[in-house]
């Protein structure tokens, strides 16, 4: 993660109330409709990596879509930016890797695909040629620049079509699931190289993924959207300050916790068993910290011999559950206090 | 200008990466076609014998399945390229580096064109081998017979437009695309001459009719299609053929439309 990342605040583009149903073909099947994105109004600054998560369903996928002009919206409006922060009038060069597919040419190479993409994009052939070169290399494909797509693994053939996004140098990348079935050496590079486009390049990444550890490892800001609705944003670490809880982690030896544990049952708490033999970890759920206090004079009073105490910081998955959830118990309420039904 | 140039470039390297490094798919293109030829060749021999009627009506019998084959290939090119494209994820990469996907098809549609006279060529031979037939045609013919095909060859890729739009909105049409084919093939034997003239001005509106009919007077009559009496008709397949370009063009356009309102691109 990234909070540290200088950012500039002139906006890569902005979504303003951006809407999208679709409409089944049927015109009497109308009633089927089915809205992906509801009211989405968000602007992400230039140079940063901005994660959107979100549950099956969310509108994740649709959003990146319509950024990319591959979906036209209901209703709402796209605007996108120079690096002065000038309004463009047309969408800028974006390069896109978009979920389950490979989006390249299965039967060609991969320096066949850029050479295709950068011709057909109106790319000087000198470019596509420096640009070629250094992208295969950037992504350790160098080797396998004249092998047919098809014959690639799956992770190969994944950083080609990443390869294949950032030819032409675009200053918006829209990464779909980027690293959906890569081992982890294939998905720790392409994190590696989403940090390094960002920070020495100022590229604009925006990425949609279930696998929160890679949003909490190259995201600067963090988007939650659930319903077609965009729940939260922030960056990660006013995300986390937001759901602290004042929980702690005692780890200590069985026989203390037997002494300590009539005592302490005034305090909300969880007990497992430690990884080591003959120890128990006990998490806290205290209510401020002045409970914190005197559950340390507690343990000092009871002469309990502590191997290791922290405080818990919740997880981005901890924050997205959390969210989630407040979310659905919202709509719940609100549905059954208009007398509703909750789907 | 550049730019189109650089894309049809772009469009013939890619068609001959994929013909050189799959030739077999090639070869049992070129098979299938030369063995149906044969079947219908040896088919209607036995019913016909070898009479002087059979041998008059050879020369037409081959120009129409000569374009018959440009027929099917203009129509289901453009289906089967949308049908493969989606289903790998091709097509949308395509929408985001070229938005305008209707000026590369006509790029597409070309280079599919010169691939077929070469394909037309390697047939035209094998034929010709087994018939021993030669198609009369003299060099200053072959101006108004280039010309003949090409208006042909547009008008059917107009056609295909249609059907190149119905399979960005419902991707897997290719069923329709075989019962075409079917459509077209008798479409390219029907006798249109001998029809009543009601039927002959219907079935002249369709692709194909009235550039098989010019193509057997410079053929098989070897009549020049230039001559006052053919004008009229080159016209009409002029105009017809614009027709179809123009309305396949701007159908397809829509369909365009709709599927990027209903997110059909990336569907298969």
């Amino acid at each position: 993660m990234s909070d540290s990342t200088v950012t500039t605040s002139a906006p890569a583009f902005e979504l303003s109330r951006l809407s999208k149903t679709f409409y089944p073909l049927i015109p009497w099947h109308r009633h089927r409709a089915v809205t992906a994105v509801s009211e989405l109004t968000l602007n992400v600054p230039r140079g940063i990596v901005f994660s959107l998560l979100g549950p099956n369903g969310a509108g994740k996928t649709t959003t990146i879509k319509l950024l990319a002009g591959l979906i036209l919206p209901t209703q709402g409006s796209i605007s996108f930016f120079d690096e002065k922060g000038r309004l463009l009038a047309r969408r800028p060069r974006i390069g896109a890797v978009l979920e389950g597919s490979r989006n390249v040419y299965w039967r060609l190479s991969p320096m066949e695909n850029l050479y295709y993409f950068g011709e057909i994009n109106g790319i000087p052939r000198s470019e596509i040629r420096r640009q070629a070169k250094e992208l295969l290399s950037m992504f350790d494909l160098a080797d396998k620049a004249n092998s047919s797509v098809q014959t690639l693994s799956r992770g190969m053939q994944q950083k080609v079509a990443i390869a294949l996004a950032l030819l032409g140098d675009p200053d918006l990348l829209l990464l779909d699931e980027p690293t959906l079935g890569l081992d982890v050496e294939s998905a720790r590079l392409i994190k590696r190289r989403l940090r390094h486009l960002v920070e020495e390049r100022g590229k604009t990444i925006v990425l949609t993924t279930h696998q929160m550890e890679l949003a909490a490892t190259v995201a600067d800001r963090i988007g939650i959207m659930q319903e077609g609705r965009l729940i939260a944003e922030d960056k990660l670490s006013n995300l986390i300050s937001f759901f602290r809880k004042q929980d702690y982690e005692v780890e200590m030896p069985r026989a203390s916790w037997k002494e300590v544990r009539p005592a302490a049952s005034a305090l909300s708490f969880d007990e497992e068993e430690c990884d080591e033999e003959d120890c128990v970890r006990v998490t806290f759920h205290l209510e401020d910290t002045n409970d914190f206090y005197r559950l340390m004079t507690h343990l000092k009073e009871q002469g309990a011999p502590l191997r290791s105490i922290r405080q818990v910081t919740p997880t981005l998955e901890d924050v997205f559950i959390e969210i989630t959830r407040r979310y659905r118990t919202n709509a719940t309420d609100t549905a059954q206090a208009q007398g509703g039904e909750v789907k | 200008m550049t730019q189109l140039l650089r894309l049809l470039q772009a469009e013939f390297i890619r068609t001959l990466i994929l013909r050189w490094r799959y030739p077999l798919e090639l070869l049992t293109g070129l098979t299938v076609m030369y063995l149906i030829f044969l079947g219908l060749f040896l088919g209607a021999r036995s019913l016909v014998g070898e009479t002087t009627g059979f041998e008059l009506s050879l020369s037409g019998f081959i120009v129409s399945y000569l374009m018959w084959f440009f027929a099917i290939s203009a129509i289901s090119r453009l289906t089967y390229s949308i049908e493969v494209e989606s289903s790998q994820g091709v097509l949308e990469q395509i929408f985001l580096n070229y938005p305008r996907y209707l000026l590369l098809q006509y790029v597409r549609g070309f280079v599919d064109f010169i691939e077929g006279l070469v394909f037309i060529a390697a047939l035209l031979g094998l034929i010709i081998l087994t018939t021993h037939r030669m198609l009369t045609m003299d060099w200053a013919s072959a101006g108004p017979v280039a010309l003949v095909v090409i208006l042909t060859v547009v008008g059917l890729q107009g056609f295909g437009f249609f059907f190149g739009g119905l399979a960005l909105l419902f991707k897997r049409i290719g069923q329709v695309g075989g019962v075409l084919q079917f459509g077209f093939f008798l479409l390219a034997y029907l006798p249109v001459e001998r029809m009543s003239v009601v039927g002959q001005q219907l079935l002249y509106c369709l692709p194909l009719t009235q550039g098989i009919r010019l193509l057997k007077i410079a053929l098989v009559d070897g009549r020049p299609i230039f001559a006052s009496a053919n004008l009229g008709m080159l016209a009409g397949l002029a105009a017809n053929s614009a027709c179809y370009i123009l309305l396949g063009s701007a159908f397809f356009l829509l369909c365009e439309k709709k599927a990027k309102i209903d997110g059909r691109l990336g569907q298969y």
